[in-house]
């Protein structure tokens, strides 16, 4: 069995540098050829070293100007690279040999929604899903999309499609588990995000949010998830506009005391604050 | 002389000096043009398996090999074509292969196995000559091997008496370079059963179907010699979970074919023991840590203080060296792994040399070198036990990893995590 095809099954289980160092097996013709290129170059991409991967790919089109796998390549590492520019014209190109797929259509959009130019992506993702209806990738670029436009009742149902297809897929409950926490149900937040972590514990952040989901359903939080729930700012102006109301309609006992809890309420929230951070950490 | 003459000849000066290849490809070829087709591709075979076919042999003999039904050798032959770049009949090599297993209806039997063909690699106790007092430290881990492998090998009785069986699945994982490797080959100088190593490299094969044909192989090799342990480290590379993988590799039947080889369909398992490995269980397919399967983890942690000592003496044995102190060392290097240890006394080596070059006379290993070269050591294994505490802790079903959490959450360990 030869290096190259274990290279391809180590980069396929997850072992990008393992792949590479069984890459740097081969011999010098078998090492330069545009097949060994593209696994070297997301094994690159897989290890973040996406300057190495732009290197690889740009290699491989030399000697293979037409290979489309080597243009999404480099789109996609260009994009995390944040080179825009470099990856829409890798993405066209590709797009040159073959206009209806829907992967790199997909890929198109991603560099357009990286751009800030969501109106060109969606019409990118439709042309996409006229092509391939089943696409997964697509799915999970039309859930960006949504999420990005601040359309969370799209962004949620589309995701719920996503998981009929697939109930594993992390990010599928990790979007689920976001929106959960941006609109405050806690319970639906700690589960969506601890099926994400189960499924790729490697993101430390995920974890955090699905732990602080946790702590936070607890009866001590309950000045925190106050102020999550009306927006720190709202409530304190309705707060001190209340207390200044009531003085001035003469009650003043009335405004001391709620004045007073006021004060605890916001005490309360501080020490809640700042001993869930000290849990996560 | 007669063509029998010449081959008698050239038969009795190959079995004088079987080494010689190059005769025994003389042989081969001549066999091949008397029309001795199957005599001359065992001849080629040995050619072969010592190294020295010729690259422009390799579509002929591939050819004549798959027409004679020995579509194992020919895929080897097809192998060494595309390695070495042979570009003329490469592709009408792979394309006769692929119809005669196409043809052959099962892709899963391709050839009887052959006896010196086997996939397993047995460990020789001898040659391997480790045993637990070669590994430091981590006595939990060897008692736990000890119990769960060890002696139900070398105790059947008792464990007959309690009505317990050998056999079954045990994991070990536990972050990279920390000695599971080492471990399992330690166990094989322990248990001394018979000890077979199946490696991602052994299974994985060019033809669809032909690797899960394999890794059956494999379990039916270990079967034949049981009781007896069969090692698979890595094993997330032979049962990656599904839901990551991209496309349709050959990962899925693979997982499948594991499966089926530990719940022992259609065959006997008892007395084997299945031994995984890996730095990756979170990668590792969910339906392998079913009950009857490998029910049994052990968690390999990062070397203790005198683990790291016992590393650290090795690295340096055979190396010149003076006043290191060896034990201050180890104290100073917690979560470092056995890897790591051995990157800080390499990079010793280095600034030794450097010094030995620039002096211009050789001179030892020293406490400087190394305070050198702890400068830019650092513990791998941090980030490793971070997600092995997000995983452990959303995904602990039966409690599987309550050591392990227990592990994590002990104060120490908690003040090392914080980010
Ligand atoms: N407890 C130990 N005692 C002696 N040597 C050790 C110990 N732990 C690690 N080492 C050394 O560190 C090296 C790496 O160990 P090993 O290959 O067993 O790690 P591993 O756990 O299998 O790692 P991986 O997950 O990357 O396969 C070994 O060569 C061994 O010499
Ligand atoms: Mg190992």
């Amino acid at each position: 069995m030869s290096s190259l095809q274990l290279a391809a099954h180590l980069l396929n289980v997850g072992r990008p540098e393992d792949a590479l160092r069984e890459l740097q097996r081969l011999g010098p013709d078998e090492a330069g050829s545009v097949n060994a290129l593209c696994l070297r170059g997301y094994a690159h991409l897989n290890t973040g070293s996406l300057d190495a991967a732009v290197h690889d790919a740009r290699a491989g089109l030399q000697a293979a100007p037409d290979d489309i796998e080597l243009h999404y390549l480099l789109s996609i590492t260009e994009t995390q690279r944040g080179d825009l520019a470099a990856a829409e014209a890798a993405i066209l190109a590709a797009l040159g040999y073959a206009a209806d797929d829907a992967e790199l259509l997909a890929q198109y959009s991603r560099v357009l929604m990286r751009g800030g130019q969501l109106e060109k992506a969606g019409r990118v993702l439709a042309a996409a899903g006229a092509s391939d209806p089943r696409s997964q990738e697509v799915l999970r670029c039309r859930i960006d999309l949504a999420y990005l436009r601040g359309d969370t009742a799209e962004a949620e149902g589309l995701t719920h499609l996503l998981l009929a297809d697939d109930a594993e897929s992390v990010r599928g409950h990790q979007m689920l588990g976001v929106l959960a926490l941006e609109r405050g149900d806690l319970p639906v937040a700690e589960t969506r995000l601890g099926e994400a972590v189960r499924l790729d514990p490697v993101h430390d952040e995920v974890a955090d949010s699905a732990r602080a989901a946790q702590i936070l359903q607890r009866p001590y939080y309950w000045p925190v998830r106050f102020f999550d729930r009306f927006g720190a700012a709202q409530t304190w102006v309705v707060a001190i506009c209340l207390i200044l109301g009531l003085r001035a309609a003469g009650l003043t006992v009335a405004a001391g005391i709620l004045g007073l809890t006021w004060m605890i309420v916001c005490a309360w929230s501080w020490a809640a604050g700042s001993r869930l951070e000290h849990q996560l950490r | 002389m007669t063509d029998g003459d010449r081959l008698e000849g050239l038969r009795a000066a190959v079995e004088l000096s079987p080494d010689n290849h190059a005769l025994r490809l003389v042989l081969a070829e001549s066999l091949r043009e008397a029309g001795e087709t199957g005599d001359a591709l065992t001849e080629f075979e040995r050619v072969l398996d010592a190294g020295a076919l010729p690259r422009d042999e390799a579509i002929q003999v591939g050819t004549d090999a798959a027409h004679a039904g020995r579509l194992q050798l020919a895929a080897r032959c097809l192998e060494l074509a595309r390695n070495s770049g042979v570009i003329g009949g490469t592709a009408g090599l792979e394309d006769l292969l692929t119809a005669l297993l196409a043809d052959s209806g099962a892709v899963r039997r391709i050839d009887g196995p052959e006896p010196d063909d086997s996939v397993t690699r047995r460990v020789s106790v001898a040659e391997e000559a480790r045993t637990f007092a070669d590994v430091g430290g981590l006595d939990d881990v060897k008692q736990a091997i000890h119990r769960t492998i060890v002696l139900p090998y070398q105790r059947p009785d008792l464990f007959e008496h309690y009505g317990r069986r050998a056999g079954g699945g045990v994991l070990l994982f536990g972050p990279p370079g920390c000695g599971k490797t080492l471990l399992a080959r330690a166990t094989a100088g322990e248990c001394g059963a018979p000890f077979l190593n199946l490696r991602i490299e052994d299974v994985l094969a060019p033809y669809f179907g032909v690797s899960e044909q394999r890794l059956h192989q494999g379990f039916d090799e270990a079967r034949a010699s049981a009781p007896c342990v069969l090692f698979l480290d890595e094993i997330d590379t032979l049962a990656y979970a599904r839901r990551n993988q991209r496309g349709a590799g050959v990962g899925r039947a693979m997982v499948d074919q594991l499966l089926q080889e530990l719940d022992a369909i259609g065959a006997d398992n008892r007395g084997l023991l299945v031994l995984g490995a890996t730095n990756v269980p979170w990668d590792v397919d969910d339906a392998l840590q079913r009950p009857g399967r490998f029910d049994r983890v052990v968690f390999v942690p990062p070397p203790d203080t005198e683990a790291r000592r016992r590393v650290l003496e090795i690295a340096l044995r055979d190396r010149p060296s003076v006043g290191i102190d060896l034990d201050a060392l180890a104290e100073r290097t917690p979560m470092f792994s056995g890897a790591d240890l051995c990157a800080v006394i390499e990079r010793a080596v280095d600034a030794a040399i450097d010094e030995a070059l620039t002096s211009g006379h050789e001179v030892p290993i020293t406490q400087r070198h190394i305070e050198v070269a702890m400068r830019s050591a650092r513990a791998t294994t941090l980030d490793w036990l971070r997600t092995a505490r997000n995983y452990t802790e959303f995904a602990n079903e039966g409690g599987r990893y309550d050591e392990v959490r227990a592990y994590l959450d002990q104060r120490e360990m908690r003040k090392l995590l914080r980010r």
